[in-house]
């Protein structure tokens, strides 16, 4: 259906812009796509101009295993993210990715370094303020949706103004807003279990935007979807980075997924390396 | 969070694990249900109870005192060896050899039994003063009142009907039924009729209005009847109609029967034996086929001519030529008929004779230990000390009282009284002096001081109940809030701060502990419903028995709040579910976010 939007790019183009030189990771998507027909991503939009909103300072996080051995899982890691801008978080598993992310959400606390954002340092917010972080300032998106099984889309995604105590005036227009930009406006009704899997990421989406943050962090979003789904929900963020000029910060194993970002960030045994 | 929103997210639990936590709510709930059904039917029984505190005994401060241990032979073998020691002796001194047929001798055994029958009597008479002696320790009763049987028991047998002879339609049935063995025994046949008496004041409030307890010789003697006798006098019977007809049925009889006469025929004990001797000769008389023997005429209420008697055999001059027995009887008394009448001038409540007791009178048995059955009437002790006829007969246990009651002025009185009495097992000690002391023919005092006992005895398997049902809703809101470790997490990272998550679950706590709460104050009062449907008429009927019958419409009914258990039981629920929240909930804010996070 897409076909006639096939990429007029050089491989070297592609290789280049896309994949970074990695011409395994190119190969690999090469195959799919010759198996699958499948249009090969190439979305690259605006270069983000916003000032820095995200400054990780040499941050490290260990996690203590025993007595003697500790866990490096980021290890001096220093990045700056701008305004509007869509990160893309890969490398290897166990490279400290999701470890990185949960930092900048505020879920987790770094054992050294800074993590500031918007001009505030997360590290040393105290329990209460954190929890307004989290609810004013970030929206996270969980590989596994974490969606209320009893409770319908619309409430679902009401949780997070329950918990800002917004008035029930203004939360049926801001549900509205998201629903609709989740093209959810039919399953408002629905049950979590009565929708697909998109479906659900799409749900888990709209929740986390609800509150309009600055910030939406996504680990795996798309690791439980097919590419076709995949697709969908990249196109759909970069869409809504477009209108409401969120910035992204989206944890991936997936090449396909990473193209969409402006900019990829590599990671490997917690290092920063790209 | 605001409530309602909390209340959204709570009520998602309900739908979570929803067969175990039911099951579990079902149950304590069941638990506190039954408390509180105990509770409700406890308080209504005292309710009703209360409503009737102004009738008869009730509206007085009576106690009834009873002696505990003492009185009784402590040496039974000793005295009886003291019996036979002096007999033996008495034979020497008149010259017999005493040997070992000497006591198998018919009249020494029953001389031994006079003298024992003598010393008992004495023994029952000392321990009697010993416990009006004690009573005048405790306290100063407005009055003491002495409870006795009299010997008239057996003897006077009411007449209602011309009919002379009361074997007659016996007889008659038996002839017709091909003839069975003789009466040997027909004191069975001929019942009687039990009489008491009391002093005049124990029964003022037993009084008919217009009636009044006092006599002159030749006139009927004031007699209070049972209302169990009442029924039988007038042949009725209220046992199948509801409490109010019941009552009513009663109020009407006794109007229509004070004042009434009734008359009776009093038998010595000889000229009663003698009727009885008469009736068995009549009755073989009628059997066998020798024309030489016929019946005797036995008169309405007389004697008979001993010299017919003694043609016929029934009575016989001592053999002059008998050998001397070695202890000679008492000379017996001529025998002696004489009619005597009755004015029934006040009534006495009892059981009926028709209906058995139900739950309220077992609970209140002790309440009044006045006789009530369907033979029993009270004579006027002041009445009995001025006429000849009904004087105990010598060295009879008649006479002696057998009940003590005590009046007070007022209910504090008789409340201090009362607990100078033993209680519990302190009464069956042989060390104690104390008597038994109970509330008389109060319902409530005697109900109140029942349920305090009763509680005293249920509060380990009240606190038990309590401890299990807290336990089980305590372990199953703990089990679904630790389940919701993964949710409470998921919540945080929402923005959920530490606050909003206890009030989400604590409303859920709560919203269990009232739905256990509300099944089971519905299923206690269903039950009480229910048990006031099966009982609130027997209840009512056994207050008009054990009370009297009242001149105001009683509403029974078993559903009396104690706020007390309702309050105790509450306030255990809520404690439970409580702690079973807390606990959870602060174990898993006490772990890192990001650790239940990542455990999936
Ligand atoms: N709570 C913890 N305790 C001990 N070690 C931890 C803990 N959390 C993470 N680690 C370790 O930190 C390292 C980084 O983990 P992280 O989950 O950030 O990797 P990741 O890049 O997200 O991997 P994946 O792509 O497989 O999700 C891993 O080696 C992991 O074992
Ligand atoms: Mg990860």
């Amino acid at each position: 259906m897409q076909n006639e939007k096939l990429p007029t790019q050089t491989i070297e183009t592609i290789l280049a812009d896309n994949y970074q030189g990695d011409t395994a990771a190119f190969l690999r998507d090469l195959d799919m796509y010759v198996r699958t027909r499948k249009p090969m991503p190439v979305h690259k939009t605006s270069v983000p101009t916003g000032p820095v909103l995200i400054d990780l300072k040499n941050v490290t996080r260990t996690y203590k295993l025993n007595r003697k051995n500790t866990v490096t899982a980021v290890n001096n890691a220093s990045l700056s993210v701008h305004e509007g801008e869509i990160v893309a978080l890969t490398g290897p598993s166990g490279s400290g990715k999701s470890t990185l992310m949960h930092l900048i959400a505020g879920l987790d606390r770094p054992s050294a370094g800074d993590v500031v954002v918007d001009g505030r340092s997360i590290g040393h917010l105290h329990e209460g303020a954190l929890a307004t972080y989290r609810n004013q300032m970030v929206g996270i998106v969980f590989q596994f949706f974490y969606l209320q099984p009893f409770l319908k889309v619309n409430r679902n995604i009401e949780v997070p103004l329950m918990f800002a105590r917004t008035k029930r005036k203004t939360r049926l227009p801001a549900i509205q807003k998201v629903v609709d930009a989740v093209s959810l406006g039919d399953r408002a009704a629905f049950l979590p279990k009565e929708l697909s899997g998109g479906q659900m990421q799409r749900v888990a989406i709209a929740r986390a935007l609800v509150n309009k943050p600055k910030i939406l962090l996504a680990d795996e979003p798309t690791g439980n979807l097919d590419s076709k789904n995949s697709d969908a929900i990249m196109s759909l963020l970069q869409g809504i980075r477009e209108t409401l000029g969120t910035t992204m910060i989206i944890v991936t194993h997936d090449p396909r997924v990473a193209a969409w970002a402006d900019r990829v960030i590599r990671l490997e045994d917690g290092k920063v390396i790209a | 969070m605001k409530v309602i929103d909390a209340y959204i997210l709570a009520a998602t639990k309900r739908k979570t694990r929803r067969i175990r936590t039911g099951l579990v709510v079902v149950v304590s709930s069941l638990l506190f249900a039954i408390l509180f059904f105990g509770a409700f039917v406890a308080k209504g029984v005292l309710d009703a109870s209360s409503q009737v505190k102004d009738v008869g005994f009730n509206g007085r401060n009576l106690v009834s005192i009873s002696a505990t241990g003492g009185g009784a032979s402590e040496d039974f073998k000793a005295e009886t060896d003291k019996i036979h020691a002096d007999m033996d002796a008495e034979l020497r001194a008149k010259g017999v050899k005493v040997t070992d047929d000497t006591r198998q001798d018919a009249s020494y055994t029953s001389e031994f039994a006079r003298r024992m029958q003598a010393q008992s009597v004495q023994q029952a008479s000392a321990a009697q003063q010993q416990l009006t002696d004690s009573v005048t320790h405790l306290g100063k009763p407005t009055a003491m009142y002495h409870f006795a049987p009299m010997s008239l028991a057996g003897d006077a047998v009411y007449q209602p009907s011309p009919q002379a002879d009361p074997y007659a339609d016996k007889l008659k049935q038996e002839q017709e039924a091909g003839g069975v063995a003789p009466h040997t025994d027909p004191s069975d046949q001929l019942g009687g009729f039990q009489f008491y008496n009391v002093e005049q004041a124990m029964l003022r409030t037993q009084l008919q209005p217009g009636q009044n307890g006092a006599w002159k010789p030749g006139e009927p003697y004031p007699l209070f009847i049972s209302y169990a006798y009442l029924e039988k006098l007038s042949g009725r019977s209220f046992a199948k109609v509801d409490a109010a007809a019941h009552n009513k049925g009663y109020r009407d009889l006794m109007k229509q029967y004070a004042g009434k006469t009734l008359n009776y025929c009093y038998r010595n004990a000889v000229a009663q034996q003698q009727l009885q001797q008469v009736e068995i000769y009549n009755y073989k008389a009628a059997h066998d086929t020798d024309k030489a023997t016929n019946p005797v005429d036995v008169p309405l209420c007389g004697g008979f001519d001993q010299a017919l008697l003694k043609k016929i055999g029934v009575i016989s001059d001592p053999d002059p030529n008998a050998p001397k027995p070695l202890f000679a009887a008492p000379a017996s008394p001529a025998p002696h008929t004489q009619e005597i009448a009755f004015k029934i001038v006040g009534y006495v409540p009892s059981q009926s004779q028709y209906s058995g007791g139900d739950i309220v009178s077992r609970v209140v048995t002790d309440v009044n230990q006045l006789p009530g059955n369907s033979e029993m009437g009270i004579i006027p002790s002041e009445v009995v000390a001025q006429d000849s006829v009904l004087q105990p007969e010598p060295d009879s246990f008649y006479g002696q009282f057998y009940a003590l009651f005590a009046d007070f002025a007022t209910r504090a009185e008789e409340k201090a009284f009362i607990a100078q009495g033993c209680t519990g097992n302190e009464c069956g000690s042989p060390k104690n002096t104390k008597p038994y002391v109970m509330p008389f023919g109060s319902i409530s005092f005697a109900l109140e001081k029942i349920f305090h006992r009763a509680s005293q005895f249920l509060f380990i398997g009240v606190v038990g109940i309590m401890a299990v049902a807290a336990l089980l809703i305590m372990f199953t809101i703990s089990k679904v809030i630790a389940d919701s470790t993964k949710e409470i997490a998921v919540f945080r990272s929402l923005g959920a701060r530490r606050r909003d998550i206890a009030e989400i679950y604590y409303l859920y706590g709560l919203m269990l502990a009232i739905a256990g709460l509300v099944l089971a104050l519905v299923l206690a009062i269903i039950g009480a419903e229910v048990v006031t449907s099966m009982y609130a008429t027997s209840i009512s009927n056994s207050f008009v028995q054990t009370v009297g019958a009242y001149n105001t419409g009683m509403h029974v009914h078993l559903l009396g709040v104690r706020w007390l258990w309702i309050g105790g039981a509450i306030a255990a629920l809520l404690i439970s579910a409580f702690i079973g929240i807390t606990i959870p909930i602060i174990a898993s804010l006490r772990r890192k976010l990001i650790t239940i996070l990542r455990e999936e």
